[in-house]
């Protein structure tokens, strides 16, 4: 599926279970498409290997390992596995791709990279990987990537109504704009060279398990966050949906390229729980 | 030198350099030995072989060729991050010459150029995983073949479903043994995707036109499409279909007789190949006739259905597809129980979800002769591809026989040629038993 306007494309791909599209600011529209399709191959080529309801894919080979087995994964597999154990250790295990394993045990505690190839070796028995909450922004990343090659820098990728990835801004544009926030009163922001993504029970219930407590979160009804790349924004908000407001803020506080947002429990009112500098992140309110 | 003596000699680069010597320093392949490969061709199938290939082990590649700077440096890349140094190659005669210890080629390339690549490592002495169809046509095919049969090295043609455990079942257990779904009289075939713009590129990764002219493509639309172009290949049909026709071949045990069709550019009127072909194939089993209806499809992904082969039998069908979703076994309502093949494990009968049992339940409505549908006992636990390379580096090895060599896939070379031979005469094409003659 696709909409045209004059200076804009924006395709549809069904992946992962959800909508993702791609928005390009280019004036030929047609190789602005073939360039979407491309990135949507390797949208595809992502999901084989990081689904779980796949049998082949590399997750589901890493979980059916015994413990102390390994096996080759692809090096995009590893480098999605690396980012979220980085955003595991950074958030306390507020985020943890190993949240459904019984006895709980966290990802970190339950496979090891090796040295010089993608292999994944499993530590422990129970093994249960679930990339549902970095894996659509860290194919945002790569389709991104795909698209530079291609020089089409303008774009817009988007997974969900969830997560987006903002590259350059549209010719004569500050940024793309994007709402966010409670639908009664969407707040909107204007992205480039910045991914923002939200969490939360408003869409699916309360879906994210507290990996410490192993029962639904309920502290935040939302949490929205902002990082450099599709993929951390993605975990992070799922992370600001368990974590408390105090450990959000003590969090970004460490990385001043971090937004957070959050609507409480039971409340309708967004709180902004850190904004970061506009010139090092180019993000604006409007 | 003409195309075609090109073709059958196949030991002659179009540049005028010779390769025809054998990789006398590689030492013969043995069991538990690393395998030293090259791959030629490193587009998306050929990504799709290297990653199939690091999670085999045991397997080393030595170098990587294409004609496409961006592509050969992305198999360099995505090696290094396997800890595998390649070097890379614009052309393959060259790699050949240069790269003396290899035991294998994987050949993921253009049709038109299989021919030419394949027997010049054959001669070379190297063993060739070639993904189908085996050549542009069926000349090209045979010499392939042939060489292949001269050299005493081993040909596989990427028919990867002659390796998926499902398939195998399906033929092994059901068909040969159980003689499931009972005597088969009908096969239905669909390969659709929807309608796609043509491929494009980076325009900054732009292959120059000199560079194209030599290796044979007339521009770089061309060379990213060649699928659409009969000068490259037998077309969408034969690149999409002929896969389907080989499990027809492996299934059935026999090689067609006849075949019908009708196609045409319906759609893509500014591309050169038929976009939209139905075939009907006879059959002659050896319990009787088969008819083979086939639906090549480029405007539609068949409602999402894609690609199936479906063998209905008097007590049941068999409905096979490389995506797990849409494979199944359905018992027809008088047919005899299946009791026997579930207690051996041949299949699993598909459990009526609770809410539509209570459902019919409430409603209190019978109906009768509904087909009982069945599940394969089994998971595909690694990839299509990974499972039919495996077994060419087994038989490298000299582990065990291949299971698509080129004499096993040329069957369905002819069997996809002639559909398009049927639409051009608007006519039945009877084949005769020469015709499969190799």
């Amino acid at each position: 599926m696709r909409t045209d306007s004059p200076s804009q494309v924006t395709l549809h791909h069904q992946a992962m279970a959800t909508d993702f599209s791609i928005t390009i600011a280019c004036p030929d529209s047609r190789y602005a498409r073939q360039g979407a399709a491309e990135a949507f191959l390797e949208l595809d080529r992502l999901e084989d290997r990081l689904s779980a309801f796949r049998q082949d894919s590399d997750v589901s080979r890493i979980s059916r390992l015994d413990p102390g087995a390994t096996c080759v994964v692809d090096p995009e597999t590893l480098h999605c596995l690396r980012v979220a154990l980085d955003i595991e250790q950074a958030t306390g295990g507020a985020f943890d791709i190993a949240y459904r394993s019984h006895p709980h045990r966290a990802a970190s505690e339950l496979i090891r990279f090796g040295d010089k190839t993608p292999t994944i070796a499993v530590l422990d028995n129970a093994m249960s990987l679930d990339l549902g909450g970095i894996g659509k922004g860290f194919a945002l990343d790569h389709m991104a990537a795909l698209l530079a090659d291609w020089d089409l820098d303008c774009v817009l990728l988007r997974a969900s109504k969830s997560t987006v990835l903002a590259r350059n801004a549209p010719p004569g544009k500050l940024g793309w704009e994007v709402q966010f926030g409670i639908k009664a009163s969407p707040r909107r922001l204007t992205l480039s060279s910045l991914a923002f993504s939200g969490s939360g029970s408003d869409v699916k219930g309360h879906h994210i398990i507290d990996p410490h407590s192993r029962r639904p979160a309920t502290h935040h009804r939302l949490a929205f966050a902002t990082a450099p790349t599709g993929a951390e924004a993605d975990a992070l908000s799922t992370a600001f949906v368990v974590m408390t407001d105090d450990a959000i803020r003590d969090f970004c506080r460490h990385d001043p390229r971090i937004a957070a947002y959050v609507v409480l429990a039971d409340t309708a009112s967004l709180q902004a729980l850190h904004e970061p500098r506009e010139s090092a992140t180019k993000l604006s309110f409007q | 030198m003409q195309r075609r003596e090109f073709l059958q000699t196949g030991v002659v680069a179009a540049s005028g350099l010779l390769v025809p010597r054998l990789q006398a320093a590689a030492a013969p392949a043995g069991a538990g030995q690393e395998l030293r490969v090259a791959l030629i061709g490193a587009g998306y199938q050929g990504r799709v072989l290297m990653n199939a290939a690091m999670s085999i082990g045991g397997v080393r590649f030595r170098a990587v060729c294409d004609i496409w700077e961006y592509a050969r440096n992305y198999g360099q890349k995505y090696l290094a991050r396997h800890d595998q140094e390649v070097r890379v190659y614009e052309d393959f005669r060259e790699m050949l010459d240069k790269e003396r210890e290899l035991d294998a080629v994987l050949i993921a390339t253009p049709d038109f150029a299989h021919a030419t690549q394949a027997n010049a490592c054959l001669e070379a002495g190297l063993h060739v995983y070639c993904e189908p169809m085996l050549a542009h046509n069926l000349p090209a095919a045979r010499s392939m073949v042939d060489t292949m049969r001269r050299t005493g090295k081993l040909l596989q043609v990427g028919y990867q479903r002659r390796s998926n455990p499902r398939y195998r079942h399906a033929f092994e257990k059901l068909i040969a043994e159980a003689h499931l779904p009972g005597r088969i009289t009908v096969v239905q075939m669909q390969r659709a995707q929807e309608a796609a713009d043509l491929r494009g590129w980076p325009k900054r990764f732009t292959i120059p036109d000199d560079v194209l002219r030599r290796f044979g493509y007339d521009d770089m639309n061309q060379f990213r499409n060649w699928i659409w172009f009969p000068k490259y290949c037998g077309g969408p049909y034969c690149a999409f279909v002929s896969p389907q026709l080989d499990v027809c071949q492996w299934f059935l045990e026999a090689p067609p007789r006849a075949v019908m069709a009708s196609g045409g550019r319906d759609f893509f009127q500014d591309r050169p190949s038929l976009d939209t072909v139905m075939t009907v194939y006879e059959y002659p089993h050896k319990l009787g006739p088969v008819r083979v209806s086939c639906a090549m499809l480029t405007t539609t992904s068949g409602d999402g259905t894609r690609q199936f082969e479906r063998f209905l039998g008097t007590e049941g069908s068999l409905q096979l597809s490389e995506n797990p979703r849409w494979a199944r076994i359905g018992r027809e309502p008088n047919a005899p129980d299946w009791d026997r093949w579930i207690d051996k494990n041949y299949l699993v009968k598909q459990e009526v979800e609770a809410a539509n049992a209570a459902s019919e339940k409430d409603m209190d409505v019978h109906v009768s002769g509904d087909v009982e549908q069945y599940q394969f006992p089994m998971a595909v636990t690694v990839s299509n591809c990974q499972a039919h390379l495996e077994n060419f580096f087994a038989a490298v090895r000299g582990e065990g026989p291949l299971r698509c060599a080129a004499d096993i896939a040329f069957p369905s070379q002819v069997a996809a040629f002639k559909a398009l031979e049927a639409v051009q005469a608007g006519s039945t094409l009877q084949l005769a038993a020469s015709d499969f003659n190799i």
